[in-house]
């Protein structure tokens, strides 16, 4: 009798132990490698690099005159970027999202260019990926400061965002 | 008196070693299971196309970045296809004949087509030319 006691206590333990060790591995090797925060923080650096040189707003951007050369239909192509690539899953332009905000300095409202799912941005997810949450988008929120051509200051704030929960959540 | 009691042993006997097979075939399937779940091509494909995907989308016109693909190389011994595959900004990375994972990246890099040169078929050397469309921006 008691070895059999023994013996549902142990197989008791021995279902305790395989559970939590397909538990541990289903948590470990079950979710994909989420790379949002990387596509986010690259496009950021790659609309930085294209917008601003060396302290100074490219002339691609911004004229002598002060006039912006950037618009909301041409941005993709000025910063040589390509969103719509996943339309194999039915994708359409939809999984990011780049904003620009040229502030002259000392002024209130700037000119802002954006390309891209403007849905994909709220305040919750900016530098955050919510751990109960995953599928919300992860956004990058940047501020740098650049001369313009026009001999005025600006301020530029960019915001950037990356969904593609589908392979990363 | 003397027989009963050598049956008894020997039942006992019987009973701990199906006790214990049953535990070793319990432990070696957990094992076998852990084994193949980290052992699986499939991750290791989904984190080469994500890093290759990270990786042209990081990368500036007349940068060459080295890519140790060993590991890709061991998983595909059997498998005489091409391992990577880059088709307009989707990356695939496929091992074996059924698998195969595709990740796009935003950048766009005009790749020199060797970019999937390597000696002994390890290093992947990408190459990345000015780009297509425009001049580019950087002065």
């Amino acid at each position: 009798m008691t070895d059999k006691t023994i013996s549902i206590y142990w197989f008791f333990i021995l279902f305790v132990v395989a559970f939590a060790i397909v538990f541990l591995t289903y948590s470990v090797y079950g979710k994909p490698l989420d790379v949002r925060e990387m596509e986010g923080i690259f496009l950021a650096e790659k609309v930085a690099d294209c917008i601003s040189q060396g302290g100074k707003i490219s002339t691609e951007v911004l004229k002598d005159s002060g006039e912006f050369l950037l618009s909301d239909e041409t941005f993709l192509k000025t910063c040589h970027l390509n969103f719509d690539t996943e339309k194999i899953y039915g994708w359409n332009n939809d999984q990011f999202f780049v904003s620009v905000n040229f502030l002259i300095s000392g002024e209130k409202e700037g000119r802002i260019f954006s390309s891209g799912n403007e849905n994909l941005m709220m305040n919750s997810n900016i530098n955050f990926i919510d751990s109960r949450d995953r599928n919300l988008p992860f956004c990058v929120n940047r501020t740098i400061y650049s001369n313009g051509a026009d001999g005025k200051y600006y301020s530029i704030k960019l915001i950037s965002c990356a969904r593609k929960t589908e392979k990363n959540a | 008196m003397k027989k009963r009691k050598f049956d008894k042993k020997a039942e006992i006997l019987t009973e701990n070693l199906i006790f214990i097979i049953l535990n070793l075939v319990f432990f070696s399937l957990l094992a076998v299971f852990i084994f193949i779940k980290s052992d699986s091509s499939s991750l290791v494909e989904e984190s080469y196309a994500k890093k290759i995907a990270l990786i042209l989308d990081s990368v500036r016109p007349g940068m060459e970045v080295n890519l140790d693909m060993a590991l890709a190389n061991k998983k595909a011994k059997d498998y005489g296809g091409k391992i990577v595959d880059i088709q307009g900004n989707i990356v695939t990375v496929k091992l074996s004949q059924k698998g195969g994972y595709s990740y796009s990246f935003f950048n766009e890099a005009n790749l020199n087509k060797t970019y999937f040169y390597s000696s002994d078929g390890k290093q992947y050397l990408f190459k990345v030319e000015p780009y297509k469309r425009s001049e580019s921006v950087l002065k």
